[in-house]
């Protein structure tokens, strides 16, 4: 304690100043400690009242005395202040004692009750007191204790009782008689005096008298033991005095059992409870599973649910205790619960293999008894298969879904536009027509897209679910789902026995779904490789699904198939699946490289029928329009294209290795030229069958771009320059692109090609002859028609005409006609000049023997007329002279009577020149 | 009582005040306040409490005793024995209480039979007629004429005063303590009288 530091505490106050034990009092003062805490203690009359002290303030406190009796100083001890003083003091009182049946308001400690038999002598002497000796009734008797105290301090030593042996008349008299009056304490000294005196004269007599209830009590307490002694005498006489011992005693027992009875089973059921809790606490961990499966399932932590299961059913599964059986039988069901749970999400797909490998592995570890990953592997198989269904469905749906949406709009936007403006009636219409144009275009776009995405998704599907099951088939049948976690080698034989009995149906799995897979792919992209052949074939097809087939796909669309298809089977391959199993898709790969092919032959096919809508007729200093161009690059193109589709990997099967492709290709490739041919033969022709041009053709030019297109000059082309045109363009081709395009396709190992070749030449030739016929129909037939008349002209007679005097007009006219084809010849293609010269000239020269040789009868003016044109026409056209014509001119030249003289041959020869001179500019042209 | 006698000469001189009156005059709250400048409101029927404290009286250290007694009728048979101790007694009632006013009387009359004195020589007992709760003016039923009326016809000092804004507190306590004084001086000068006291005082007791 340390040492106080403050003023000591000083009690200047009490209330109130006197009590019995347990008076709360109210002491007041100075430095009566700053809290509780700081009082360390309290003491009343020497008697320590700490316990009760209740502090309220540095001068005021609460407390209760405690059981001293007397004056005394009150003391307060603080921890401030240290030990205090007291200038007041308090005054403890006795208690006053209570009998057991009296009443009383106060509570009595009986712990200090003194046995009463002890207290007889004070009980009697209480007696005797209570009949006042005086002899006088006294009623402030009450009083008594209030003044005891102080009566106490007056006398000190003594006793106010009577009997006492240090008796104190005057205290008694204090005590008893304060208040009674002189006189009637006289009375009672006479009263005294008259009592001694009787007791003085009777005195034996009135001791018995009054001190008859001790006699008769020691009279009856002397029986009692008397008539004991007798009883416990008489029974050791019978001597029975053990066995009524021994009987009471049975009997005590038995009478303390029955009373213990109720706790002696309180007992057990107590030790029973126990037990239980034990056993409870001891297979708290059975007890608590099926709580603890629960939560752990909710939790997620499968793994502590089958170790648990695992030790619960290597504890439990044995037992004979029907409690375990029980619980058992509850852990039990909740397994084959969470086992359903399992199997539930092994079937949730898709799932990653790890996850997959994990849910097996819990089912193999719960004791399922089949083979939960074989179920999963063939659930996987039917869920794989569902999807590509699945896939399929949507997209058929969503590609007929896809024209509907398109119908609508182009009629609202006309109805609308109608009623804004007159004056945008003919836009109106070039929008209407575009929009359906469009629309047209979106159905074919809309398609394709669906065929991409169904394409996309197909193969994604294929791709990475069928390695996944794949790989959980792999892990499976090795065993891997179980020794990767360290489980016993004994179950992962066990696993792997069961997995080799399903290899075979395994396979069979595989080869379902890449044969579903392959079929779907046939039934969007070669539907006419599906054979039906019976109702059963139809339902089988029907499964695939049916596309909506009008417009032929594209050859890109088809093109991405193959790349789809061959990056399936990149990956399917490097899975390393059972042998066989591919077999279909590598098919397929084939079916689609060929349909790809030949797809894109045709599509090139239909470009090349299409330029002849593109022709502007614009020659180019070779003599050759676009065209040729055209067709070439569209060639070009194409044997780029369908290098690729002809480029094999490894392991597929070449295009061409079978005959029946080769012929096809062969076909198509074939149609591909003579398409150019036709289209050029078709070009040049357009006016005899387009010649109405209210026919609009079904090209694939859109109505549109034929209104708004400016004028082409072809419009203002004539047929044979376009004849010519023609055969320009075709000699080009043929001198030019063929060859090196033929290379190109026989490099990319087309088959037939020499044949091919064949079959294009003599095309082209035909072509070429058709083209040069029909020119010649065009001009040099009207040349020829009008030597005729143009000979006759003006009743000319060849036996009666003049002397020549030139060269005749007609055959001048005949010149001129050739110097125009030439002129258009050479404007088109001066190489060309010959080949059509040397044929007009060669029928003119035919005409003119007919002509000559038809003359019946000639003069000699006509003959020299006759020779004068002939050779005026042959020396002028000699630059293209053939041997036919030469024939000709002589053959008509020696059919006119010969010349006579050297004169007129000089009369020729000067006409001729004339001639040549007159015509100088335009003989030019010839030479 | 001849013992505490001769401790108090040896040292400093002790002054027995007995707090007289009815029930809730506000003897403990005269007290109270007069000893720890405190007033408490709350009622709490007293049964004797003694208090000390030192004073300064005439420029000496001077000790106070001060017995409050209880103002119920209960104890009335043990009030003897405490007048009999008491030098000087307040004589308190309440002016908002003309009965507490009226026991003064009984209060009064009780005090000089135990001293033991006439009304000739009532002067000799220090003795303070006390009007408390001068602060409720308002619930005033006894007035300040008849008080003083009354105290000037004992032959007493009147003096109203209020625990509660402790006016006149001091007052009564150091009047009365001046008294005892004076009085035990006359003691002091005639040694006779006590102990005719005292012997009057044996003979009512036998």
């Amino acid at each position: 304690i340390a040492m106080p530091v403050g003023p000591a505490p000083v009690v200047t106050g009490i209330s109130p100043k006197d009590g019995t034990p347990f008076t709360k009092v109210t002491i007041r003062g100075e430095n009566l400690g700053t809290s509780q805490s700081d009082v360390l203690g309290v003491a009343i009359c020497g008697k320590n009242c700490s316990m009760t002290v209740d502090w309220v303030s540095p001068s005021k406190i609460f407390c209760r005395t405690a059981a001293g009796i007397g004056k005394g100083d009150i003391i307060v001890i603080t921890k401030s202040g240290g030990t205090g003083s007291s200038t007041v003091t308090f005054t403890g009182l006795p208690v006053k004692k209570v009998g057991p049946l009296e009443t009383s308001a106060v509570w009595v400690d009986e712990t200090e009750w003194v046995d009463q038999r002890l207290d007889r002598a004070q009980k009697s002497s209480n007696i005797s007191l209570r009949t006042d000796p005086l002899g006088l009734n006294s009623e402030e008797l009450g009083h008594k204790t209030q003044a005891y105290m102080q009566l106490a301090d007056l006398f000190g030593k003594g006793s106010p009782d009577p009997t006492d042996q240090n008796f104190e008349p005057s205290w008694f008299l204090l005590e008893r008689h304060c208040n009674t009056s002189f006189s009637k304490l006289k009375e009672g000294h006479a009263y005294m005096k008259r009592k001694a005196n009787r007791n003085t004269n009777n005195a034996p007599l009135n001791h018995v008298k009054d001190s008859l209830p001790v006699f008769f009590e020691v009279h009856e307490t002397l029986s009692g033991i008397h008539h004991k002694m007798q009883r416990d005498e008489g029974g050791r006489k019978n001597g029975n005095l053990t066995d009524k011992l021994e009987s009471t005693l049975n009997e005590a027992s038995e009478n303390a059992n029955k009373l213990f009875d109720t706790v002696l089973s309180c007992k057990d059921r107590a030790d029973s409870i126990r037990n239980t809790l034990n056993v409870l606490q001891r297979f708290k961990f059975l007890f608590n599973l099926p709580l603890n499966i629960e939560k752990n399932i909710q939790r997620g932590d499968y793994g502590v649910v089958i170790n648990d299961y695992e030790k619960a059913k290597s504890l439990f599964s044995e037992t004979d205790v029907d409690v375990f059986k029980k619980v058992f039988a509850e852990v039990e069901k909740r397994i084959e619960k969470f086992r359903e749970q399992l199997k539930q999400e092994v079937q949730e797909l898709p799932s990653p293999l790890h996850r997959q490998k994990k849910l097996i592995r819990y089912l193999l570890g719960l004791g399922e008894s089949g083979d939960p990953g074989w179920e999963c592997l063939v659930h996987q198989h039917g869920w794989i298969q569902e999807s590509m269904i699945k896939c399929k469905d949507r997209h058929i749906k969503t590609g007929e879904e896809h024209p509907k949406k398109h119908n609508v709009t182009p009629k609202a936007t006309l109805i609308k536009s109608i009623v804004i403006n007159y004056y945008y009636l003919l836009i109106l219409y070039l929008l209407l027509l575009s929009a359906f144009k469009c629309t047209e275009n979106l159905d074919e776009a809309g398609k394709v897209q669906v065929c991409h995405q169904y394409l996309e998704e197909l193969t994604s599907i294929a791709t990475s679910q069928i390695p996944e099951h794949w790989n959980l088939w792999q892990h499976y049948s090795t065993g891997v789902i179980l020794s990767e976690t360290g489980e016993k080698s004994s179950d992962v034989e066990n696993l792997k026995e069961m997995a080799s009995k399903h290899s075979k149906q395994m396979k069979g799995l595989l080869r379902d779904t890449v044969i579903l897979f392959v079929n779907l792919l046939r039934a969007a992209f070669l539907p006419a490789t599906l054979h039906v052949d019976d109702d059963e074939d139809l339902h089988e097809r029907e499964s695939y699904g049916v596309w909506p087939s009008e417009v032929p796909l594209p050859a890109t669309v088809l093109y991405d198939c193959v790349r789809a298809a061959r990056q399936c089977l990149i990956e399917l391959s490097s899975l390393t699946l059972p042998h066989g199993t591919l077999q279909s898709l590598n098919d397929v790969i084939h079916d689609l490289r060929v349909l790809s092919l030949s797809t894109f032959l045709q599509e090139a096919t239909d470009d090349i029928r299409g330029l002849r809508m593109k022709e502007t007729w614009e020659v180019s200093n070779k003599g050759v329009t676009a065209l040729p161009s055209q067709f070439h690059n569209i060639t070009v193109a194409l044997v780029s294209v369908v290098r690729d589709v002809l480029e094999s990997l490894p392991g597929e099967e070449p295009v061409f290795a079978r005959v029946a492709v080769q012929s096809r290709v062969t076909q198509d490739f074939t149609r591909l030229f003579t398409t150019f041919s036709s289209c050029l033969e078709r070009c040049v022709f357009i006016e005899e069958s387009e010649s109405d041009s209210s026919k609009v053709p079904q090209e694939s030019l859109p109505p549109l771009r034929k209104l708004v297109s400016p004028i082409t000059p072809r419009m203002f082309l004539l047929q044979e320059q376009r004849l010519v045109i023609g055969i320009s363009n075709l000699s080009y081709t043929k001198q030019n692109l063929l060859h090196p395009l033929i290379d190109h396709f026989r490099q990319l190992h087309f088959p037939n090609i020499e044949f091919f070749t064949q079959t294009c030449d003599s095309e082209f030739s035909k072509l070429d002859e058709k083209f040069f016929e029909a020119y010649v129909e065009h001009r040099v037939e009207p040349l020829t028609g009008a030597l005729e008349p143009g000979m006759y002209a003006g009743s000319f007679d060849w036996n009666e005409c003049l002397r020549p005097e030139g060269v005749r007009p007609y055959i001048k006219t005949a010149l001129m006609s050739i110097i125009t084809i030439h002129a258009e010849v050479y404007s088109i293609n001066p190489d060309l000049v010959p080949r059509f010269l040397i044929q007009v000239i060669q029928m003119t020269s035919e005409e003119v023997l007919r002509l000559i040789q038809c003359i019946r009868k000639i003069g000699t003016n006509g003959s020299m007329q006759a020779r004068l044109d002939i050779e005026a026409l042959q020396q002028a056209t000699a630059a293209f002279e053939s041997t036919q014509s030469s024939t000709n001119f002589v053959e008509a030249l020696d059919s006119i009577p010969d010349m006579s003289s050297a004169a007129d041959r000089r009369f020729l020869d000067e006409n001729i020149n004339k001639f040549k001179s007159l015509l100088i500019f335009q003989l030019r042209c010839f030479s | 009582m001849a013992a505490n006698k001769k401790q108090n000469a040896g040292q400093t001189s002790l002054h027995k005040v007995i707090m007289v009156g009815s029930g809730g005059v506000g003897k403990s709250a005269l007290t109270l306040q007069f000893m720890y400048d405190e007033f408490v409101e709350d009622y709490e029927p007293t049964k004797a409490d003694s208090y000390r404290k030192k004073v300064v009286l005439d420029g000496e250290d001077a000790q106070i005793d001060i017995l409050d007694t209880a103002g119920q009728e209960d104890y009335a048979a043990i009030r003897d024995n405490y007048f009999r101790s008491g030098e000087g007694f307040l004589c308190v009632f309440s002016i908002t209480d003309s009965s507490s006013f009226d026991d003064t009387q009984d209060f009064r009359e009780q005090i000089l039979r135990v001293k033991g004195v006439d009304s000739t020589t009532a002067g000799s007992i220090p003795f303070l007629l006390v009007g408390n709760k001068s602060d409720l003016e308002t619930n005033r039923q006894v007035s300040q004429a008849d008080a003083q009326q009354f105290a000037d016809k004992m032959g007493v000092q009147y003096v109203e005063t209020s625990a509660k804004t402790r006016n006149n507190v001091d007052k009564v306590f150091y009047d009365l303590m001046g008294m005892i004084q004076q009085e035990k001086a006359k003691v002091v000068a005639d040694s006779d009288k006590p102990d005719k006291a005292k012997t009057g005082c044996s003979c009512i007791i036998v």
